[in-house]
């Protein structure tokens, strides 16, 4: 039903956007299988979790599924407005485990927002076995149904292929700097099975204490 | 040239409370701001105006003008439903209606066009008029060629057409008209008075400067219009469109469930309407043609406003078991009332509608029978310096909604290795930013120091690095 609500009084000011571009907020999100990626496994980690705070803006439960290798740095997501204590953190000890984790989580739809982060290990290679396609071809069911947002973070370039035919959405993320600790994230839609892909949704961020 | 009417239902909140208060209509009456004796007047009628009683003198001191004067007060919302009705009822001759922002019961009304429907002008006001006697409203109609004048000239006359014939006699009928019949306010009235400046023909006279320096920007913007220096075109109110749908069904259906099947499509868009424009529905009406010339109705209405769809399908369900359908239906015709709600009640039914947490608590804890106790957590910041002292995950057995607020100034949010690795010799050389001195442990026997830097290697990466002066080499703890 959030589809039926207007977001736009609680769309999370993520900085001035320089070019608006309406698809990485819930709405765009919701029901799709998404993957944000980017060549490194870090930057992509900021944009994502603006999707959460969007997400808890719009009073959905959220849930980030990692390994114990990394994780997300906690003081800055609360910096940000995320909101910890509602923000479910999966830890699993190998990515193999990821997919399971999202399937029981998807499955009960008490979830608006599910973020897998596939690129916490430091293996540059996606093992392709990580999100089989019988175990995505079930979430993207189950994100239907549940009017769930999936988001699939990894660590790739544009030229590598996506996750599978079922990823409806993915953006490339790549960061570029402004002035001394400003960066603007500039998310380049190269696949959009909804409108056409090309668009970019550009937001400025600033960098932490010492980067300002 | 385009013609347009001004139609004016003089004083319509006083019309209303009229309505509500019949016994008052033979007398001096008039609306009052709040129910206290030194409340200003707000509106008020012919026989309380041939005693001298005008709209912003306190109620005491119009008692001591008129002894009779009825006075009550009126809510904000009945004014507004009185001019959405009065809307409704003049778009039956004309599609383009504009109420007043400022003075209830004043419409501006196109008027052009209409030559295929009525004869003249003047029949086309004369049917608007006696369409308002009808439904119990007294309102004058005047069609000229100018917003100010024809609402001046409509202002003057209680109830009467007017239909002028060309721009000069119309701005000559306006000047003739009395200011204290104007929607002006009444310290602005008084003072212009005692300047000798009481109707509209002096005031078109006046200095516009010295109207902005004296008055203030409000009657300034009068006088603009009043002298033509500003125009703006009709702006008129969009139609609502009521909530309804129909469904002409191929075959009769009298199965219940089968109808149900069909009122939930229904139902499921008519809730989307009712979520675009910030309501929830407070009942539903079914109405059912049958076979035989039968008629079957049903009102459902749920316990609160609600956006829930399985619910009020429930409801509609019971209803139909309890009083089946006399025959088949071949038409059914549903409707949604709604009811505005703010944003944030919306919010509230969107929680309890939408994510069942005793579901989402259910999979945590398949999720931690799966992977461990350990694996469903929630990260808690503590009271540290080191990065990784700066946080914990703690275990979590409980999903909650959210309260949250977004930060002013958004920021970046940095991955953090759980080990620190060694970072990549081709980065060694790279210059960094820093040193940032964070230390931690002074309370302990191992006190530890790092300087952290930001450095950018080969890739681009942002990487948050430290020198281990222990291990000589220097460790990658995290990336931006």
């Amino acid at each position: 039903m959030s589809s039926l609500l207007s977001l736009a009084s609680r769309s999370p000011r993520l900085g001035v956007v320089v070019r608006q571009a309406p698809g990485w907020d819930l709405e765009g999100l919701n029901g799709r299988i998404s993957e944000l990626s980017s060549l490194h496994s870090s930057v992509a980690v900021t944009v994502a979790m603006g999707i959460v705070l969007n997400a808890q803006l719009a009073g959905e439960t959220s849930a980030w599924i990692t390994t114990t290798q990394s994780t997300f740095f906690p003081p800055d997501a609360a910096a940000l407005g995320v909101s910890l204590q509602a923000l479910v953190v999966v830890r699993a000890e190998h990515t193999k485990s990821l997919g399971r984790a999202a399937d029981h989580l998807a499955r009960s739809g008490g979830f608006g927002l599910l973020v897998i982060d596939l690129s916490s290990e430091r293996a540059s290679d996606l093992q392709p076995s990580v999100l089989a396609m019988p175990l995505q071809s079930r979430l993207l069911g189950l994100a239907q149904k549940h009017r769930m947002a999936l988001v699939v973070l990894s660590n790739k370039s544009t030229e590598q292929p996506s996750l599978s035919s079922l990823v409806s959405l993915r953006g490339q993320v790549s960061r570029r700097a402004l002035s001394h600790g400003r960066f603007v994230y500039d998310t380049l839609a190269i696949k959009d099975k909804q409108r056409a892909p090309g668009w970019t949704h550009a937001q400025e961020i600033y960098g932490p204490p010492g980067l300002r | 040239m385009d013609r347009l009417a001004c139609v004016s239902v003089p004083e319509l909140p006083l019309q209303l409370l009229l309505r509500a208060n019949p016994e008052w209509v033979s007398h001096p009456a008039a609306v009052v701001a709040e129910e206290k004796p030194h409340a200003a007047l707000l509106w008020v009628n012919e026989r309380a105006r041939a005693h001298g009683v005008l709209p912003g003198q306190r109620y005491s001191a119009a008692l001591t003008l008129c002894h009779g004067l009825r006075a009550g007060t009126i809510a904000e919302e009945q004014v507004q439903a009185g001019v959405e009705q009065l809307c409704t009822l003049l778009r039956r001759f004309s599609p383009h209606i504009e109420p007043s922002s400022n003075e209830p019961g004043v419409f501006w009304v196109d008027a052009s066009g209409l030559h295929g429907l009525y004869a003249t002008l003047s029949a086309w006001a004369r049917s608007i008029e006696r369409a308002l006697l009808e439904a119990g409203y007294t309102a004058s109609v005047v069609a000229g060629f100018t917003r100010f004048f024809t609402y001046a000239i409509a202002r003057a006359q209680g109830q009467a057409v007017v239909c002028l014939r060309d721009a000069l006699s119309e701005k000559a009928a306006a000047e003739s008209v009395l200011l204290s019949r104007l929607n002006i306010a009444p310290s602005a009235r008084d003072t212009l008075d005692k300047l000798g400046v009481r109707d509209v023909g002096a005031f078109l006279q006046l200095p516009s400067t010295g109207l902005l320096e004296r008055f203030g920007p409000e009657l300034h913007a009068l006088h603009q219009l009043a002298t033509g220096h500003t125009w703006a075109p009709l702006q008129p109110t969009p139609e609502v469109i009521p909530m309804l749908r129909r469904h002409l069904l191929d075959d009769a259906e009298r199965d219940v469930f089968r109808l149900l099947f069909l009122i939930k499509r229904e139902l499921d868009a008519l809730l989307v309407v009712l979520a675009s424009r910030q309501q929830a529905l407070v009942s539903l009406k079914i109405d059912c043609k049958l076979e035989q010339a039968l008629h079957y109705a049903q009102t459902i209405a749920p316990a609160e406003p609600t956006l829930n769809a399985h619910q009020i399908l429930d409801l509609v369900r019971l209803r139909l078991e309890a009083a089946p359908l006399p025959a088949a239906a071949t038409e059914i015709q549903v409707q949604a009332i709604g009811i505005a709600v703010t944003a944030e009640q919306l919010q509230m039914l969107a929680e309890r509608t939408r994510r069942d947490l005793a579901a989402a608590d259910r999979a945590l804890a398949r999720v931690r029978a799966e992977l461990g106790p350990d694996a469903v957590t929630c990260a808690v910041l503590q009271n540290a310096h080191l990065p990784e002292a700066s946080f914990r995950f703690e275990r979590l057995l409980h999903t909650t909604f959210p309260t949250v607020t977004a930060s002013a100034r958004p920021n970046a949010v940095r991955r953090l290795w759980q080990t620190p690795w060694e970072l990549p010799k081709s980065a060694l050389h790279k210059p960094r930013i820093g040193p940032f001195k964070l230390s931690g442990g002074w309370w302990g026997k191992q006190m530890v120091r790092r300087d952290y830097y930001f450095v950018e290697d080969e890739h681009g990466e942002l990487l948050f690095c430290f020198y281990d002066a222990e291990r000589k080499r220097w460790l990658v703890h995290g990336a931006l």
